[in-house]
């Protein structure tokens, strides 16, 4: 019933969903607390051996280029790091012109429609929304 | 998944919140890799630095005890544990009766009643509706 599948990826896929992720986190040449606990929520649902985390945490300080990142996902491993990659974008509450620039690249590289970036980052909205609404309703309840 | 603010709660009620997972995790019997793979996750937002991660995966097998764990959460804690235990304890699919006794258990700590712990249920589902949103828009 979890609805992510990140975990059913190969071992391999899951590592380069993880540098994507990871060259994500560096375009706009800055990482604030609220992006790097997405990453590390991201990369633990991953299931990544201790190893390749380690090895990701120092893809963070000097991230692969994007084709190298792009160039080990499958065609599904590729829309879920879509998927995240946008997550990661709109972690600290805007998604900037470099940021938008790389996830165009990326709908590019996948074949997918120009309008995925637009309902993606509004499913983003929507569920960052819903998430709140979660604790919202422990508060509202308990006043 | 979307965020949360476990990383705002102190270190110690953070490995609280892991402890507590792990629980409910682990309190239906078997653990499958699903649960395995949301305890990481949650591990990873509340951003628990990687050394407190490995003794809370050696708990998998022998979890911390519940009224331990649960007196160092305060009650904001206590409400984002019992969001959360809500979303570890349906990922395998439905909620047991030690799950939803356990739950209980939280809910009435929190200040949460069986009818507003109903809702949170709900809540729960249509969070799982929402996530899977995404896969139609990506065609997955």
């Amino acid at each position: 019933m979890l609805p992510d599948t990140i975990h059913k990826l190969s071992r391999e896929e899951r590592f380069s969903y993880a540098r994507l992720l990871a060259f994500m986190t560096r375009v706009d040449n800055e990482l604030t607390v609220d992006e790097m606990a997405m990453f590390e929520q991201r990369l633990g649902t991953a299931l990544l051996s201790p190893n390749q985390r380690a090895m990701i945490r120092e893809a963070l300080k000097s991230p692969p280029p994007l084709d190298e990142c792009l160039a080990g996902l499958s065609k599904e491993a590729g829309r879920l790091a879509l998927r995240d990659a946008v997550l990661m974008a709109a972690a600290d509450g805007e998604v900037d012109d470099d940021e938008r620039e790389v996830l165009k690249e990326i709908i590019s590289h996948l074949g997918l429609a120009e309008e995925s970036l637009p309902r993606l980052l509004n499913w983003t909205v929507e569920g960052y929304a819903w998430m709140q609404s979660g604790y919202d309703i422990l508060n509202d309840l308990s006043e | 998944m979307f965020p949360n603010p476990v990383n705002q709660l102190s270190l110690e009620e953070r490995k609280a919140h892991a402890e507590l997972m792990v629980i409910i995790a682990s309190i239906d019997g078997e653990l499958v890799q699903e649960e395995l793979a949301i305890i990481e996750s949650m591990m990873g937002i509340s951003m628990l630095h990687p050394e407190m991660r490995v003794d809370i995966r050696n708990m998998l097998t022998h979890p911390s005890n519940f009224d331990e764990v649960v007196s160092s959460l305060s009650d904001e804690g206590l409400k984002i544990a019992l969001r959360d235990g809500a979303l570890v304890a349906a990922v395998d699919g439905n909620y047991d009766k030690k799950e939803l006794k356990i739950l209980k258990s939280l809910a009435k700590l929190a200040g949460i009643d069986n009818k507003e712990l109903s809702e949170l249920f709900e809540w729960v589902e249509e969070t799982w509706k929402q996530y899977k949103i995404s896969d139609s828009i990506l065609s997955i």
